[in-house]
């Protein structure tokens, strides 16, 4: 289900954020709260809701200064949310492998990606995304759970559009190959 | 990628990946809401300001920052190249720095003074070597003008001496010599006298800076000279000649 947008009601909320005022936050997070955390989710982010709640205190944080449409405001919402997923990603590649030997101390990099994923609540969809390189995956991710087209993915990775359309070749490639052998 | 987009997409006429799409939908769908915390429920709540958290750079800022630090080491570099290059093309750099920056633009053929001095105002002349008839080391140039000149001890009566003795103290009087009388000797031992006055270390102190062979060349004494024309030196023309060689 992709995000409803806030249509005509966008200028009035994002006017009443800049001012702080607190029924305007409240909108913004039920509007993008939930696609945010199934980016997250399916990012593979080892803390989904503490990294939701930080992206929402940034952008709480930030939008006094934003400017721009609708569409826009949903790329630097999922930009932040990108910012984060990639400081996780290398957080959790700094940490020493040594630590993880025993199973029982404490979750690898990899079984925390996995146990996000488990919260999108289909193994079958966890399994295919986990099998993606993570910029196939956050592209496939951006594309089909925040419907982004590919120039507000592109915003939203910094990237290219044609930076993008190559990920996205390649993820559905590669889906494509894993789901005929499924079938 | 959604639904419609996917058919747009290279997932066009990919049947496998329109239904995956719609099942990662569904799962996106399923998730619940992000747990809020203390802090953001407090921003919610309208008790804390945000403006405390973290100030978000957007991407484009985030790019423009890097430019302008970019630019503004563009400009740095290009500020210290040219005041280097000025000051090197007008020689006023220091002497190791300005041959490095001579030496480069050398290189791309560029002449610069290179901080050497082209005409050199310390030249010291060429050692001046003393011919071997005139081994006689040069005298010191500190020796007072009222130095008194050697009389012949056998040409001069009492009277005369004593007054060339009286205008000997009026110009050196400093030597502090009360004993002229008997320091010169007309017996021809007056070389003994001067001896024993170059011996005594003298008022000033400065006939010992002569050396011992200039001493011996005083007093007469040929015996530790190996020089064969040092030999008569008892000749008080000598010494005249002696007296004629100090400044």
């Amino acid at each position: 289900m992709p995000p409803s947008g806030l249509g005509e009601a966008f200028d009035a909320v994002l006017a009443a954020a800049r001012a702080q005022e607190p029924w305007a936050f409240q909108r913004i997070f039920d509007w993008l709260g939930r696609p945010v955390a199934a980016y997250l989710r399916g990012a593979g982010v080892e803390d989904p809701d503490g990294t939701a709640n930080e992206v929402f205190l940034r952008v709480f944080g930030g939008v006094a200064r934003f400017e721009g449409t609708e569409g826009r405001f949903r790329s630097w919402v999922f930009a932040i949310a990108h910012n984060l997923v990639i400081d996780d990603r290398r957080r959790r590649s700094r940490r020493p492998q040594a630590a993880v030997l025993d199973a029982d101390e404490g979750p690898s990099a990899a079984a925390a990606e996995d146990l996000a994923l488990v919260s999108l609540g289909d193994e079958r969809i966890r399994a295919l995304l986990a099998s993606l390189p993570p910029d196939q995956r956050d592209v496939v991710l951006l594309r089909i759970v925040a419907d982004f087209s590919i120039e507000d993915t592109a915003a939203a990775l910094g990237k290219r559009a044609g930076a993008v359309k190559s990920l996205q070749h390649r993820a559905t490639a590669s889906l494509r190959r894993l789901l005929t052998e499924e079938a | 990628m959604t639904g419609h987009d996917v058919h747009r997409d290279d997932m066009e006429n990919d049947p496998t990946i329109a239904a995956f799409a719609r099942d990662l939908q569904d799962a996106a769908s399923a998730t619940p809401a992000p747990a809020v915390g203390a802090s953001l429920a407090a921003v919610l709540d309208g008790r804390v300001p945000t403006d405390v958290y973290p100030e978000v750079v957007l991407p484009g800022h985030v790019r423009t920052a890097r430019r302008s630090l970019r630019l503004r080491w563009a400009v740095a570099s290009a500020a210290f190249g040219i005041g280097a290059g000025s000051l090197g093309v007008a020689g006023a750099l220091p002497g190791p720095v300005q041959r490095q920056v001579a030496r480069m633009a050398e290189v791309v053929g560029v002449d610069l003074p290179d901080g050497q001095p082209t005409t050199t105002t310390t030249v010291t002349p060429p050692p001046v070597t003393v011919p071997a008839s005139t081994s006689v080391p040069p005298r010191p140039t500190v020796v007072p003008a009222g130095e008194p000149p050697v009389a012949p001890p056998t040409t001069l009566d009492d009277e005369q001496h004593d007054d060339e003795l009286d205008d000997d103290r009026g110009r050196g009087e400093d030597r502090g010599r009360a004993d002229d009388d008997d320091a010169v000797d007309v017996d021809g031992d007056a070389d003994h006298g001067r001896d024993e006055e170059l011996e005594s270390d003298g008022p000033d102190g400065v006939l010992d800076d002569r050396g011992p062979e200039a001493e011996d060349d005083r007093s007469g004494s040929d015996q530790g000279s190996d020089d064969p024309e040092d030999e008569g030196d008892d000749d008080p023309e000598d010494d005249d000649e002696d007296e004629a060689r100090e400044p």
